[in-house]
């Protein structure tokens, strides 16, 4: 059975039925990225954080902006080189514009990358300091750990026979074992090597003898790294594993080591604050400084007075607290070693140069340049930062803040959107030889309906770029 | 649309289209870089630096709309499914506006 009105226009509707299908469609989109339009709002304007602002790099959003805009173009030239019955000049736009959805996708990968790698910390005091993990790694060091817990998870019946919790121990903990052998003794005095099978052996043994957990006794004290996403909960004598498995020793060291890249103290002016001198005595007390040291702060201080003095001269009947710009700019401050060194060349005379560099090598106290080892965020202070004095820290996902939540949330539907209607338009190019033969004109109107929806996802990103990156 | 006298399934016309199209991506361009630069120009508040962004985007939006996506000279029955679509969506955005409404207070409407 044909499909009608392909080509002929249906007379109801005056269109062939594809078009009429499309635009109902994307009607329905519109509903849809209207909805989470709406839920960018909604948040922005009821965040009780401050807002983040030109976090993201406008370089790449640009780019893919100029890469949609181009790739917008091209469709339109591929379906007019259809109307025109020239294949070969369909084939050359329509492979042009699925490249641009892949480099488009590449570039989002990218972006993404850099956000999942990217921390910020907020300490206890509401300072907040942004940057990456020495080594991408932050580990939970325990040492004399001289018993090992296996749990059977017997006890969790689970909701009609599901267990809610993760499975029983395995031996997933025993990659993070640095230092010493895993031989044990179990509670009838029998030595146990552990491995994957004997701790399954362990585990049905004690889940024979509806035992809910298996102790084991080192033979010699062991030292474990671990990385705290794996841990259920710790505290200063033992570690419980998200599978149920628990060590018990001394909790060594808890430090987690960032390149820092830039320091925000917006948090800790009180928002009924309405004195700048207060806010300023405020933030010269924040608990950054305890871990960046005095030289930053100088710095911090130094650059604060310089926007105020700057936003003076411009609104000088502004409330400078009650403008968003200029806390930002003012209680924020990029921390990078490369601008200090550049700094200091200019103000010191040639001969002194390398006792300049050795200064800004170590430029405060606990701020080193371990860039070498760091993986190549050259420009940027190490600092060690204890987990007691840390509030809260997540790397720029969904976690760290609504704005990451609505920005993933958007970008990444808006990415699917990029991806279905890449397979759409490959499909005409490898599989529309055929139909162009036979009836060039609906392969055109294909294309069209294809080109109509790959439009649309131009016509969000046009939003999208200014809202997220850009406002 | 100026060209409705013509044949409009002569190579000229699609000849012209083709013109017309990379000429409006070259102006989708040069706003998008006016969008970039006129958010880092000072205009006394962000607030403005918003909406002059956001009226930006919906021109760049309607070109694409209507050039790009024909909507300039498209058949009736496609307006009114959209007229319904922004019906919804204008409800959509009205009901951030429930942001502001505190039971306890007072209300809003």
């Amino acid at each position: 059975m044909d499909i009608p009105y392909t080509v002929k226009p249906r007379p109801d509707t005056g269109l062939w039925n594809a078009k009429v299908g499309i635009w109902l469609f994307l009607a329905s989109e519109v509903m849809l990225f209207g909805g989470l339009f709406s839920a960018y709002i909604f948040l922005r304007i009821g965040a009780d954080f401050p807002w983040p602002v030109h976090v993201l790099t406008v370089k790449w959003g640009f780019i893919n902006t100029l890469v949609l805009i181009f790739s917008s173009v091209t469709v339109l030239q591929a379906w007019l080189a259809l109307k025109m019955r020239k294949w070969g000049m369909f084939k050359i736009w329509m492979t042009l514009t699925i490249a641009c959805a892949g480099a488009f996708m590449c570039i989002k990968a990218v972006e993404y990358n850099d956000k999942f790698h990217h921390y910020g910390v907020q300490l206890k005091d509401g300072s907040v300091l942004e940057g990456h993990l020495v080594n991408n790694e932050y580990l939970v060091k325990f040492g004399n750990v001289t018993t090992v817990t296996l749990a059977t998870r017997l006890n969790d019946v689970g909701v009609m026979g599901i267990s809610l919790v993760n499975p029983a121990s395995d031996a997933g903990f025993l990659k993070y074992l640095i230092d010493g052998k895993p031989e044990f003794k179990d509670e009838a005095g029998r030595s146990v090597t552990l491995n994957s099978s004997e701790v399954a052996r362990l585990l049905a043994e004690a889940i024979k003898a509806k035992k809910a957990s298996v102790k084991l006794t080192a033979l010699a004290p062991l030292k474990f790294n671990i990385e705290p996403a794996r841990l259920a909960n710790y505290d200063q004598g033992k570690a419980t594993f998200r599978d149920g498995t628990e060590i018990a020793g001394k909790l060594e060291d808890d430090t987690m080591r960032l390149l820092v890249d830039k320091v925000d103290l917006r948090r800790i002016i009180p928002t009924n604050e309405t004195k700048l001198k207060n806010a300023v005595a405020d933030v010269s007390k924040a608990d950054a400084w305890k871990v960046l040291g005095s030289e930053w702060k100088e710095k911090y201080l130094k650059h604060n007075q310089e926007q105020s003095r700057e936003f003076g001269e411009k609104h000088k009947s502004q409330d400078p607290l009650r403008n968003g710009d200029f806390v930002r700019e003012a209680f924020t401050m990029e921390i990078s070693l490369h601008e200090v060194s550049a700094a200091e060349h200019e103000a010191k005379p040639k001969g002194k140069e390398k006792e300049a560099e050795k200064a800004t090598e170590s430029v405060a106290h606990g701020a080193h340049d371990h860039a070498a080892e760091a993986g190549g965020h050259h420009d940027h202070p190490e600092i060690a930062i204890q987990k007691n004095d840390i509030h809260f820290y997540s790397n720029f996902t969904p976690k760290y803040n609504n704005f990451f939540a609505i920005y993933f949330a958007l970008t990444g539907l808006h990415g699917l959107h990029v991806i279905g209607g890449a397979i759409v338009l490959s499909y005409f190019l490898i599989f529309g030889k055929k139909m162009f033969k036979e009836d060039p004109e609906r392969l055109a109107n294909r294309v069209e309906t294809g080109g109509l929806f790959w439009h649309f996802v131009d016509l969000v990103w046009i939003f999208l770029f200014p809202l997220l990156y850009l406002m | 649309m100026s060209h409705d006298h013509h044949d409009h399934d002569s190579p000229e016309y699609f000849a012209k289209q083709s013109a017309m199209v990379w000429k409006i991506g070259g102006l989708l361009i040069v706003f998008t870089v006016l969008t970039v630069w006129l958010q880092y120009v000072d205009f006394g508040s962000h607030a403005r630096n918003i909406t002059i962004g956001l009226l930006i985007a919906a021109f760049k939006a309607s070109l694409v709309a209507l050039i790009f996506m024909h909507l300039k000279n498209e058949k009736g029955i496609i307006y009114k499914f959209l007229l319904f679509t922004l019906v919804f969506v204008i409800g959509l955005f009205f009901l951030t506006y429930l942001h502001w409404s505190d039971p306890l207070k007072d209300y809003v409407f």
